[in-house]
């Protein structure tokens, strides 16, 4: 073959490659979409289950080896649409319900809290009642030298169920499993399951009904008592949390302690202090899968709203010291709500009201007290936060965009922070998709 | 004592060979008294021939044989002793009637003798020396295709002879009435002679008597009509009226009953024997045969009439002349070997083989791969009810015929072992199946045996192909592996040199080429393409088009699906696809390099078709946008390809250079790509939990309800034992059907996740679930897998890594859906046909041992 023919056969052949590689290329075939149904069903009741009164492990001596039990009462408050017979104190936990299609924390909410004053224990301990879940995480466990974590878990249900424990510490899981009966609780002593481990993680399952936990912790200094905290479940890990109100409370005596846990992967973590008295401070850094990671904050005195950004799910928990009251208080992730509405106890108590999002957000505060209600607007810039003293029986939030609250109680007594959650069960629009 | 002749001949036509019969009669040696042309076609050209010869001419007509010669026979002026009857393609020497009427002294009892009849084209070959029956009435030659040296010159009593040539006393012809004109054209002679027989005559064959016979009728250049039909209509209606003149009459009467099925039966025995055409000419002729029943065992009556045939059987075709002319039809001469091209052991290439799986050592099948393609249905029976069928299961069943690739799922559940690992094996030796293929193919373009090596190990190491192996991307290499074996088995089929091994080849051509259709129909268009470019360079080679057949038939539901819905679906014919890396580009430069290379050798034609198909595939890839993940595999064939076109035109420095690169690529290709490679997880061939393939193992029509929380509620009604690869549908996932049932699921999910029990039972029973499974851990699925666990309906079975499973304890209604089948019969019938036909026998065996150049 002559060279020219070659070179003929051979630039045709390159151009035939060419162009085709060079056709645009389509994609006409996509999955077709799952047929969505809108389906509304009648909600089961609204129960919400208040954990009940401080926990005393080795009696009141503390020498009582395998003793562990409830101490004094609780006040519970609680705020419904509908009426509803609520005890005013509980030592044991208490279950409330209401019935109602439309369910929220205005159909039904409460809160309880307990000045605890006993020779080994003191401070104020509150809590909201949550709805039972089936699972969720605490970060807070605390172990060794004056320190003591006592897990509490009810059942509210009329069947037994299984509870799964799971102890994350130091790259380890401890499982354990424990029966509880029907309308039952089981006091758990952490110490008694991961020794002296200084922190760890607790994840809970249950094997049936949803189930109410909380931890209580207590901490020490030898015989002297430095404060009880109550530490409510969180349901899952998040990429975006929200930590509020965290006020320095304990300036030159004792930085806030943040925990953080990556329970499923390692996570890049950015760290945002939000304040409007000062300056916002940015943190950066890896965690890795499985690891608890504590960072002590260098704060100036205020109160500031903690943004977690994660690369994958992770959970979030401060320890914030307060000096005067002495006393502790872990505060975990809180959720964003439209609306909201929460009893309010009988001591000083401030709304926590912070803006997460990107935009100014108006809330409407109405406080409902003998007197009559009480109604203020607020304004909240992006990353904003307020603190609102509040008082009454209740108080109602709505708002032009999402919102995070919590109350901070603090009376001579000690110091807390209730941190809400949603109260609902499925069962309005629900959509489901058919494959 | 002399003997009076005269001879007839029955024209049909005026042409070379009428001059030629009339011009040797004219010069006979033994006188004839008359010689009369009966010119059934009434032709001015005849009589034009005729007349110069000076010989006599009737027009009676167009009659058939027996009429035109008695025609004749009413036409001569005197009345002969012996007649002598020929067609106007039997040229006789001149010395033939002599011998012929030597022979008819012989005796008073030899009534008929007939002549050696050569081929009229090649006059050293006996097309003829006298016929005889099989024991079936089978006409048969008892010399055919030899060359004539003398060794079959003995005058001997036959059963019958051809009408060619027959010289036959007239008093035998009048007492016999002559030829029936109602006997299938080629019984006539054989009937004829058999009365002769059974009447006490004897009927000789001549061999120093020698007639050139063109044979026209047999070689299909007279008129169909002439035979009554095609020529294998025409002998098996011969065959079927011999075996009712001699048979026993209870034989021939209940074989004659039954012949409709016996043809059918015949069938698949046919087409073992490569004589497909036979069984199309049974089947009609037998059919007919059945119909005109009276009319032949009234011509047994009339043979039988005349005497008793058992003198003659005898004469009948003895088993080992059978045998002896079947193996004679596979004899060839020994042809020199034009290469030396070394086999599969000698060139090393088996112990290759053996090698290759070492690569992918991590990917060793232990159990089912968990993948897009694995597992599949956990017997042969589970995957059959996917195949081929009209119905794909999902809600209460959606008329989409299932996707074409289930039918190699079920070829490789055919295989005792679990299905799934069998199919984890076919990944695990993928490599090898791709070596051994690229290696046939290689073989048809160069004889050196390290070259062949060389690249069918590179196909095989390529990067692509190992990419897809490591992947256990199963439709991918289906692709790979067969798509240069089918261009090999075309290239064997035009090259084979007999019909047996070329309808083999067409057949596994076909076979492989349908495997290709399934997995990937744009491949399987430019095989197409390339049997018809082997048909236009060869058009009697024709019939290569018929290796197309069994991708068409087995894609024939899926383009009618697809063609009112969705026409670019046509080429998405699995669910079980790979996701893959687009790496085209690389393979395009690769591509281009390797075209430049070829380009200094100067064959053309290898390189624009490789580079023609190649362009045309990444252009279908492109348009069609579905990333199709062996593109690049099938580039790295065409690269290497053109690096064979190129380094048999090289020099030995070029040579060793390209030899070097190709294997140090390997090396680095099989390190990177196939050592270090992640293979996918092994697992259990379970498509859902242990409890829910047990009840469907006992109850077919279990039924599950799966709710998965993945960002949003999910619900699905799944089948039997879970939804395995060859339960998915193409069709289903990308078109989606509505369903009556739907709204139910939907309203039973919400209802289990909101925890309330109201017309939960009522739901259960209405959808036949039996099962609910709940995966999922997060708040919302374990907060719903409580709610079940507090409804009355369920038993809680467990967790696995399904998710969370609950037994539905009330009773519920069965559902009970049929899956239609309708084209699947036909299918099976294609490849049933290509499956006998590509099953090695001896004619294909000889075949190969006696390579012949023709």
């Amino acid at each position: 073959m002559k060279p020219l023919a070659r070179l003929v056969v051979v630039v045709v052949s390159l151009a035939a490659v060419a162009t085709s590689y060079l056709i645009p290329t389509s994609n006409q075939i996509s999955s077709s979409p799952a047929s969505e149904y809108a389906i509304d069903v009648n909600p089961l009741p609204l129960s919400i289950v208040c954990p009940g009164s401080m926990v005393e492990v080795a009696g009141r001596s503390g020498v009582e080896v395998g003793k562990i039990e409830r101490v004094d009462s609780a006040s519970v408050r609680v705020q419904s649409q509908n009426p509803i017979q609520a005890p005013s104190r509980a030592e044991a936990f208490t279950t409330l319900s209401v019935e109602g299609d439309e369910q929220s924390t205005r159909l039904l909410s409460a809160i309880e809290y307990q000045v605890v004053d006993r020779p080994r224990a003191s401070g104020l301990i509150a809590g909201y009642c949550e709805q039972p879940v089936t699972n969720g995480w605490f970060i807070s466990g605390d172990g060794g030298a004056g320190k003591e974590s006592v897990l509490i878990v009810a059942n509210p249900n009329p069947v037994d169920t299984q509870l799964l424990l799971e102890i994350h510490f130091a790259g380890k899981v401890i499982t354990e499993r424990y029966v509880i009966g029907p309308v039952s609780e089981k006091l758990i002593s952490l110490a008694a399951v991961v020794g002296v481990e200084p922190s760890y993680a607790v994840y809970f399952e249950s094997g049936g009904g949803g189930l109410v936990a909380a931890i209580q912790h207590r901490y020490s200094d030898g015989l002297n008592s430095l404060g009880v905290s109550l530490d409510t479940a969180v349901r899952q890990a998040e990429t975006n949390l929200w930590i509020s109100p965290v006020s320095i409370l304990a300036d030159g005596y004792e930085r806030p302690r943040l925990r953080l846990f990556a329970p499923t992967a390692a996570a890049d973590l950015t760290i945002t202090y939000h304040s409007r008295s000062t300056q916002t401070q940015l943190v950066e850094f890896a965690l890795d899968s499985g690891e608890l990671y504590e960072i002590e904050p260098q704060l100036p005195p205020g109160t500031y709203a903690i943004e977690i950004e994660s690369s994958e799910p992770v959970l979030a928990s401060i320890l914030n010291p307060s000096l005067r009251p002495l006393d502790y208080q872990w505060i975990s992730s809180a959720e964003r709500f439209t609306s909201l509405s929460l009893p309010l106890p009988s001591i000083d108590t401030e709304l926590a009201l912070v803006n997460p999002t990107d935009s100014r957000i108006t809330i409407n505060v109405e406080a409902a007290a003998a007197e009559g209600n009480q109604i203020s607007t607020i304004e909240l810039a992006p990353n904003e936060i307020e603190l609102l003293p509040v008082s009454g029986r209740s108080v109602s939030i709505d708002s032009s965009g999402e919102f995070i609250a919590a109350l901070q109680l603090i009376s001579p007594s000690g110091y807390a922070v209730i941190n809400p959650s949603e109260n609902s069960n499925p069962g309005q629009s629900l959509s489901v998709f058919v494959r | 004592m002399t003997v009076t002749v005269a001879a007839i001949v029955v024209a049909n036509s005026a042409d070379v060979y009428l001059s030629e019969t009339l011009s040797q009669l004219s010069k006979q040696l033994n006188p004839i008294s008359e010689v009369v042309v009966v010119d059934t076609a009434t032709s001015n050209e005849t009589a034009q021939v005729v007349s110069r010869f000076g010989f006599s001419l009737i027009q009676p007509g167009d009659l058939p044989l027996g009429a035109a010669v008695e025609a004749g026979l009413k036409s001569l002026s005197t009345r002969p002793q012996w007649l002598w009857i020929l067609h106007d393609d039997s040229a006789p020497e001149p010395n033939a009637l002599s011998q012929l009427t030597k022979t008819a002294e012989i005796s008073e009892s030899v009534a008929i003798v007939g002549p050696k009849l050569l081929r009229w084209d090649l006059p050293v070959e006996i097309q003829q020396l006298g016929l005889t029956i099989t024991k079936t009435g089978r006409p048969f030659l008892l010399v055919e295709s030899e060359y004539d040296q003398g060794q079959f010159d003995v005058r001997s009593d036959t059963l019958a002879v051809s009408t060619a040539g027959m010289l036959v006393s007239i008093e035998l012809w009048e007492k016999l009435g002559g030829l029936d004109d109602s006997t299938p054209v080629l019984a006539q002679d054989i009937e004829f002679s058999l009365k002769a027989r059974a009447a006490g005559y004897r009927v000789v064959v001549e061999p120093t008597a020698k007639v050139l016979h063109a044979g026209l009728s047999m070689e299909g250049m007279r008129k169909r009509s002439w035979l009554g039909g095609g020529y294998r209509f025409a002998i098996e209606r011969a065959h079927l009226h011999l075996f009712t003149l001699t048979a026993p009459g209870p034989i021939a009467f209940l074989i004659n009953l039954i012949l409709p099925a016996l043809a059918i039966a015949q069938i698949p025995l046919n087409v073992f024997n490569r004589r497909p055409g036979r069984a199309a000419g049974q089947l009609v002729s037998w059919l007919f045969g059945w119909f005109s029943f009276p009319s032949r065992w009234a011509a047994r009556k009339r043979v039988r009439s005349l005497g008793s045939l058992a003198g003659a059987r005898s004469l009948y075709a003895t088993p080992k002349q059978i045998r002896q002319k079947r193996s004679k039809r596979m004899e060839f001469p020994a042809e020199e070997a034009r290469t030396a091209r070394r086999g599969f052991f000698a060139s090393g290439a088996f112990y290759i083989t053996l090698l290759l799986p070492l690569v992918s050592l991590g990917g060793f099948p232990l159990a089912a791969m968990s993948n897009a393609a694995s597992p599949i249905g956990r017997s042969f029976e589970s995957i059959w009810l996917s195949t081929g069928v009209d119905r794909v299961q999902f809600m209460a069943g959606v008329d989409y015929p299932s996707d074409p690739f289930n039918w190699f799922f079920a070829l490789l559940a055919l295989v005792p072992t679990a299905p799934s690992v069998t199919l984890n094996w076919f990944v695990f030796l993928a490599g090898t199946f791709a070596f051994i293929s690229a290696w046939l193919l290689f073989g048809q373009f160069t004889g050196r045996a390290w070259l062949r090596n060389l690249l069918a190990v590179g196909y095989a190491l390529s990067p692509a192909v190992l990419q897809l192996q490591s992947a256990g991307a199963v439709v991918e290499l289906v692709v790979v592996v067969f798509t240069p074996l089918s261009i090999y088995l075309l290239m064997k089929a035009r090259s084979a040199f007999n019909s047996s091994r070329t309808l083999r080849w067409i057949a596994l051509a076909g076979l492989s080429m349908g495997l290709v259709a399934i997995a990937n129909p744009v491949v399987f268009l430019l095989l197409g393409v390339f049997v018809v470019a082997l048909v236009l360079q060869n058009p009697r080679k024709f019939y290569l088009a018929a290796g197309v057949f069994p991708g068409i038939i087995l894609l024939l539901p899926w383009l009618m699906a697809t063609a009112q819905t969705n026409p670019a679906l046509i080429f998405l014919t699995s669910s079980s696809r790979t996701d893959s890396a687009d790496q085209v580009m690389w393979h395009v430069i690769a591509l281009a390099v390797a075209l430049v290379l070829a380009g200094f050798a100067s064959r053309p034609i290898p390189i624009f078709a490789t580079a023609f198909s190649l362009a045309a595939l990444v252009a279908a890839d492109r348009a069609l946008g579905f990333g199709f993940a062996e593109l690049s595999a099938l580039l790295s064939l065409g690269v290497l390809l053109l690096l064979l076109v190129f380094v048999d035109f090289a020099s030995r420095q070029v040579k060793v250079a390209i030899a070097a690169v190709v294997s140090l690529s390997m090396a680095v290709s099989a390190v990177l790509f196939g050592f270090m490679a992640q293979h996918p997880l092994q697992v259990e061939d379970l498509s859902a939990p242990a409890l829910v393939v047990a009840q469907a193992d006992a109850e077919s029509a279990t039924r599950t309800l799966v709710i998965s929380f993945d960002q949003e509620i999910q619900a699905d009604l799944v089948w039997g034992d879970g939804r395995s690869a060859d339960e998915r549908s193409v069709l289903y996932s990308t078109l989606g059907a509505s369903s009556q049932i739907e709204q139910s699921i939907a309203d039973l999910t919400a209802q289990l996740i909101a925890a309330n029990p109201a017309r939960v039972g009522q739901l259960l029973s209405e959808l036949g679930i039996d099962f609910v499974l709940v995966q999922g851990n997060d708040s919302t699925a374990l907060a719903t897998r409580a709610s079940i666990a507090g409804m009355e309906f369920f038993q809680i079975s467990g967790d696995s890594g399904f998710g969370s499973l609950s037994r539905v304890t009330t009773s519920v209604e069965q559902p009970s859906i049929e899956i239609p089948a309708n084209g699947r019969n036909l299918q099976l019938a294609a490849l049933g046909i290509f499956l006998l036909l590509s099953v090695p026998t001896p004619a294909t065996i000889r075949g190969y041992r006696r390579k012949v150049a023709r």
